[in-house]
């Protein structure tokens, strides 16, 4: 099973180059069952990453570009009256694929933001009057891009908890970006990834991921980094009970990841970043830290034995 | 400042401290009634400015108050000096001071003062109960002192108590070592006596009764411990006063001024060098209850008591100069064999012969028929005990009244009394004849405390006897009641006189339940502590103060006392804060958390300890690259760390890994 | 381990020494002494040695009130000047030892009290009146203590580096120019894109197929296309330039009230200060960038 996982994470990795870490972070999002917000420039490979990985899971895929005139039904689908028949017949929209990639989700206006927030907070699609489930397993890929610029709407921060991750994919290093150009297209590399997983595997380790020990020493260790969000000066509000289990699952599955049978401190930094920078906003800090990032600094502070 | 309001808390054990120390001046009858009254009136508007019924008195009525505080001690004790009409006036400040707390600083005043009334309780008395009870109401007043620092959301007055007691508790410590260590001075100046103070015990005076009265009293003369065995009973006849003058019916001093200390005190008189000491040496201190008299009791012959203020008299005694106003400790060596004025000054001879030229005729003439029918001196002596022996005398409590012509009335009428009358009748008919006579008014006797190993003599031990000067032998001892009750003299005053007639006038009293065990053995407990008490804590004078360090510390000067004072005090000082300072941490870390610390300060030496926020498995990596001749070693450690902390839900037990660090220690030392 | 921003107080930073209170039971127990000596009683001697030890005693209860406490810096909010900045001290122990009457504050006359009775922590606000908008630093912040028995006070200066912002004072100046006012907020404008109903009109064979009404063909036979419109929707440049002529204390005065107007309702707004230039946007974050930029302008200067 590891195996399989170590594969995936390669096979993603040929395309994606230079990016273990964070094609090991989405991973981890998705074992823990959770969306992921990828907040970048364009051109970085968000869509490479998404597309690459909904091929080696299996996954059927689709794309929306959240555009400024992007209604709710063109997420979610609309009813077309069908004269031959006399009925309404319901052409599901995008979001009724395993993954969604939901493109520069910034530009469009907050109710279709909203109406993707919902389907994916509820896992299923309510369109006058009837519900329908999404499929399973279901994933959204956002990415946002974070510059601010004319014509977009910021997700609102109550809204950004709604990802379980946020990542940032950022430049490659020297010698994945000489590949990058010596190589080819990675559009066309992704057609030749390999089916390393599919849902049912998926899902059995998604259910494995559940049963990773957790010690009484970790999560001491957990608590601490919580209660350090609650009590230091830089943090403008402390972490919520629901951002501390989303922090633990991650570290979980990470665990899951690094072929473990229980979580060890170095899985709760691996994910920490990722989990909890987008719930937490800095304080009006004028003292002169800045610097390293609040969740690094966070773990410089909170020492693993307590 | 002027909202400033009492936490709830200090008001309370403030109230309650006031009313405790001001309790005993009441009870005790010490306070005039209106000081009484004000300082009940006091407290009630106290407590309704706290609810806010009422509001403080205004301006003038305090300087009202206070003017009226002032002139009304000033006329009702009729002067400021001495301790009552000062206890008055603090209490009055006291009081008053209740009114106007307007400050945190004024109601500190008030505590300060109660402090101050607290202590003036042991101008007056020091037993074990009165210290313990003002020990209580100081820590009531120490409470309120702590209330007064609490915040509002405090409000458990039992909890400030507990601290309050505990606070003092690790005071006592310090309090001894100060107690026994700092230097008792003598006093800077002379204080106000005590003026209201009753005088107590045997008096200069002995008429028919007054003794039999002093008898219905339990209270304690003094306490005498000797050293090595305890005389038999019948030799304990302590000497108080002797009584060499007779006139209507009742015995007293002739010219105490001459007999007295005055005379006493210039030099060794050389009378002293006169006695002669016959053997039979005892040793003991007596510490002696306040009489308010001068009068101190020994056994013949008391050798001069190298103390000042205590001196010995012509008449073989000791007095105090001036008076026992606190208890009194003292020792005295005496010979019970002896023989004093073998020769008689003539002026001895005179005062101790003389008679009122009228009065007692049938008396007179009884002595100078036994006279005339016996040999001799000593004859006639014991010719006159068998009479009250053989005759029908009685030995009673509660004797009938006698007429004018006292011993007449007694001899040859009533014939039942007390030893007042045996000894003053007695000394009558040696008088009578011509033999020097005089009566000795002391205590005989006393209870052996075997738990403190003292003799214990009560005011029913009070006694009176005869001395009788005989040619050749001096003054000689003559007891005539033991003629008539000799288990008076064997076994105490209870076996000699008829039951109900001990103690009578008590209904409750210890002493009265002498018959019973346990009770008995109980008293003699208390007693005893009572006695240590009295002996080491409210006894503890100079002198002895000066006794005890000698014997702890050799003879050492008054530097290195000092020296080893603060030595001790900041001592214990310290003792208690690191008691006080220890850490106690909430959660102690595991065994395994410990070891892995431990490893980890072992390399910090070598700049490879564990960084902040480092986990176990990247500081075990990070080491490997440092060292990588440790590496297998590290990564053990680590791993068993790893294991042990994470893979289980508590940390089973810490040996694994107390085996990796030492392999790993094993390792770095040979590989250096 | 404590984290940074805060300070464990311990041996080196605690000072003590006697109150006033503290200097006058000392008189008394002198008072005692000497009453002692002159009655020769040696109780009353006890009772003023045992006062005299509860003295020395209370000065290790005393400093016990402040060591081992930990104070660590909270989180700050910022204020507008003239308003009380609110600073929050978080107060905690080591072990089981409590801390009681506990008073703090940078203001000798305005101390704020604090217990840690059963609670491991507590959390103390404190406020500190502002002056001018900029960045404020309270400085060395003043623990002190008279528990237990209040004759000795013990204190200590701690410096938790707290800073907050403070804001201009916000000066009513009429609406935001170039705003939407209140009243025109309904005013709807006709927008491609837009996504709230508006109303129906004729179907052109050119209207997308999702703005069909299909439920009104359905009923009606007749194909008619959705409107859409929008809320007005502008953004609002808060210029420097608009308030020529005021100081520039007023200025930013007046800005802040802008921005303070502009953040309650759904507009973008931008802010332009000489040498600074913020692009419009909505949002908390904006607004306190937007305010951070009024009141750290030119500070100092």
């Amino acid at each position: 099973m590891h195996d399989a996982i170590a594969e995936t994470i390669g096979e993603v990795g040929s395309v994606l180059l230079g990016k273990t870490h964070q094609i090991k972070l989405a991973l981890t999002c998705f074992l823990s069952r959770g969306h992921l917000l990828i907040e970048d420039l364009p051109g970085m490979g968000k869509t490479t990453l998404a597309h690459t990985l909904a091929q080696v899971l299996s996954l059927s895929y689709n794309r929306i570009q959240f555009t400024s005139d992007l209604l709710p039904a063109d997420v979610l689908g609309v009813s077309i009256y069908d004269r031959d028949s006399g009925k309404f017949n319901f052409h599901p929209g995008p979001v009724f694929s395993q993954l969604v990639l939901a493109d520069e989700i910034n530009r469009t206006t907050p109710k279709s933001q909203s109406a993707l927030l919902e389907a994916m907070e509820e896992r299923q699609v309510t369109i006058e009057g009837e519900t329908r489930p999404l499929p399973e397993p279901f994933f959204v890929i956002a990415t946002q891009n974070p510059n601010t610029q004319a014509g977009t709407f910021p997700l609102p921060e109550s809204q950004l908890d709604r990802f379980l991750m946020r990542i940032e994919l950022g430049y490659p290093d020297a010698e994945a970006e000489r590949m990058l150009l010596k190589g080819e297209d990675r559009r066309l590399l992704i057609k030749h990834v390999r089916n390393t997983l599919n849902p049912a595997v998926l899902k059995d380790l998604q259910d494995q991921s559940q049963h990773i020990k957790v010690s009484e020493a970790l999560l001491d260790y957990v608590q601490r980094l919580v209660q350090h969000t609650r009590t230091a000066q830089e943090f403008a509000y402390g972490l919520s009970p629901r951002g501390a289990l989303a922090l633990l699952a991650c570290a979980r599955s990470w665990a899951l990841i690094e072929g473990r049978t229980h979580v060890v401190p170095e899985d709760v930094q691996a994910v920490l970043p990722s989990v909890v920078e987008h719930r937490l906003r800095e304080a009006a800090d004028f003292s002169g830290h800045g610097g390293a990032a609040l969740a690094q600094r966070m773990l410089s502070q909170v020492d693993v034995i307590g | 400042m002027n909202d400033f309001q009492i936490p709830r808390n200090s008001l309370a054990w403030m109230l309650v401290a006031q009313a405790g120390v001001i309790a005993p001046h009441v009870w005790s009858l010490r306070l005039p009634v209106w000081i009484v009254l004000l300082c009940v009136g006091c407290g009630i508007w106290r407590v309704m400015v706290y609810q806010g019924r009422w509001t403080y008195p205004g301006r003038w009525v305090r300087v009202l108050f206070v003017i009226g505080g002032v002139v009304g001690i000033g006329f009702g004790y009729g002067t400021f000096l001495g301790v009552d009409p000062w206890v008055g006036l603090v209490i009055t400040a006291f009081v008053l001071k209740l009114l106007e707390m307007h400050s945190k600083r004024d109601a500190y005043v008030v505590i300060i003062l109660g402090y101050f009334v607290a202590l003036t309780e042991f101008l007056y008395f020091q037993a074990i109960p009165y210290a313990a009870y003002v020990l209580l109401v100081v820590t009531c007043l120490t409470a309120a002192l702590i209330g007064l620092n609490q915040t509002r959301s405090h409000t458990r007055p039992v909890k400030t108590f507990k601290l309050a007691a505990s606070l003092l508790l690790q005071s006592v410590p310090l309090m001894v070592v100060l107690f026994v260590l700092f230097p008792r001075l003598a006093p800077l100046w002379t204080v106000p006596i005590q003026s209201q103070t009753a005088r107590t015990g045997v008096t200069d005076r002995m008429s028919p009764g007054n003794i039999a009265e002093l008898t219905q009293s339990d209270d304690l003369a003094f306490r005498a411990t000797f050293e090595g065995p305890v005389p038999p009973q019948s030799e304990l006849y302590w000497r108080g006063l002797v009584l060499s003058y007779f006139e209507d019916g009742t015995w007293s001093q002739v010219d105490p001024r001459s007999y007295g200390p005055v005379a006493a005190r210039q030099k060794r008189p050389a009378w002293v060098d006169r006695i002669e000491r016959l053997g039979n040496q005892v040793r003991y201190s007596i510490i002696l209850e306040p009489t308010n008299q001068n009068w101190l009791f020994s056994l013949t012959v008391p050798e001069p008591v190298d103390m000042d203020g205590v001196y010995l008299v012509r008449d073989y005694r000791l007095v105090a100069d001036p008076e026992v106003r606190s208890r009194l400790r003292y020792e005295v060596t005496s010979d019970l064999d002896y023989a004093i004025d073998r020769r008689m000054p003539s002026r001895l001879y005179y005062d101790n012969t003389m008679l009122p030229v009228k009065g007692n005729p049938k008396a007179r003439e009884l002595a100078a028929q036994m006279r005339a029918a016996a040999g001799s001196h000593r004859d006639y002596v014991n010719a006159v005990l068998r009479m009250f022996n053989e005759q029908e005398f009685s030995y009673t409590l509660k004797p009938p009244r006698l007429g004018d012509d006292t011993v007449d009335d007694f001899l040859l009428g009533t014939r039942s009394g007390f030893c007042e009358h045996y000894a003053g009748s007695f000394t009558f008919l040696m008088r009578a004849v011509g033999i020097p006579a005089r009566v000795v008014v002391g205590y005989q006797g006393g209870e052996y405390n075997r738990i403190g190993d003292y003799v214990a003599v009560y005011q029913f031990d009070a006694h009176a006897w005869s001395e009788v000067w005989l040619e050749g032998e001096g003054w000689v001892r003559v007891d005539p009641t033991s003629a008539v009750a000799p288990e008076r003299i064997q076994s105490g005053l209870e076996s000699a006189v008829s039951s109900g007639e001990f103690l009578g006038d008590l209904t409750l009293s210890w002493l009265k339940y002498r018959q019973t065990l346990w009770i008995t053995e109980l008293r003699l407990q208390l007693a005893a502590i009572s006695h240590y008490w009295d002996s080491w804590v409210v006894g503890y004078s100079p002198e002895v103060q000066v006794d005890l360090l000698t014997r702890l510390l050799g003879n050492v000067d008054s530097k290195t006392i000092g020296m080893i004072t603060l030595g001790l005090f900041f001592g214990l000082l310290g003792i208690i804060g690191i008691i006080l300072l220890r850490k106690k941490p909430i959660a102690a870390l595991s065994e395994v958390d410990k070891e892995f610390l431990r490893f980890s300060q072992l390399l910090a030496k070598e700049g490879l300890g564990r960084r902040m926020g480092e986990g176990p498995i990247d500081y075990g990596r990070r080491l490997a690259a440092a060292r990588p001749d440790l590496a297998a070693v590290a990564n053990r450690v680590s791993e068993t760390y790893v294991t042990l902390n994470y893979a289980e839900d508590v940390p089973s037990d810490a040996m694994a890994l107390k085996q990796a660090v030492r392999a790993f220690r094993l390792r770095a030392m040979t590989t250096r | 381990m404590p984290p940074a921003n805060a300070i464990t107080l311990s041996q080196k930073s605690i000072f003590i020494l006697p109150t006033r209170e503290g200097l006058m039971f000392a008189v008394l127990v002198v008072f005692m002494v000497l009453a002692g000596i002159n009655y020769q009683n040696s109780l009353v001697y006890a009772l003023a040695f045992l006062l005299a030890s509860l003295f020395m005693v209370s000065i290790l209860h005393t400093y016990r009130n402040l060591a081992g406490l930990t104070l660590q810096a909270g989180p700050v909010k910022a204020a507008f000047a003239g308003e009380d900045a609110e600073f929050i001290v978080i107060l905690s122990r080591l072990g089981e030892r409590t801390h009681e009457a506990l008073l703090l504050g940078w203001d000798k006359q305005m101390l704020q009290g604090a217990d840690l009775l059963e609670e491991e922590e507590d959390r103390v606000k404190l406020y500190v009146p502002t002056r001018q908008r900029g960045v404020m630093n309270p400085g060395r912040l003043l623990i002190q203590t008279y528990y237990p028995v209040g004759l000795f006070r013990s204190w200590s200066w701690v410096d938790l580096d707290m800073s907050t912002l403070v804001y201009p004072y916000p000066v009513a100046a009429g609406p935001v120019p170039g705003a939407p006012s209140s009243a025109e907020e309904g005013e709807m404008l006709q927008r491609e894109g837009a996504e709230d109903f508006y109303g129906l009109r004729q179907y052109h064979s050119s209207d997308p197929p999702r703005h069909v009404a299909w439920k009104s063909y359905a009923r009606t036979e007749e194909l008619l296309t959705k409107q859409y419109a929008s809320y007005a929707d502008r953004r609002v440049w808060l210029d420097w330039e608009l308030l020529t002529g005021m100081e520039a204390e007023a200025r930013l005065s007046r800005l802040c009230y802008w921005v303070l107007q502009l953040a309650a309702t759904t507009n973008e707004y931008g802010l332009r200060l000489p040498g600074l230039e913020i692009a419009p946007g909505r949002g908390e974050a904006h607004r306190d960038e937007v305010l951070k930029a009024l009141a750290i302008f030119e500070v100092g200067r």
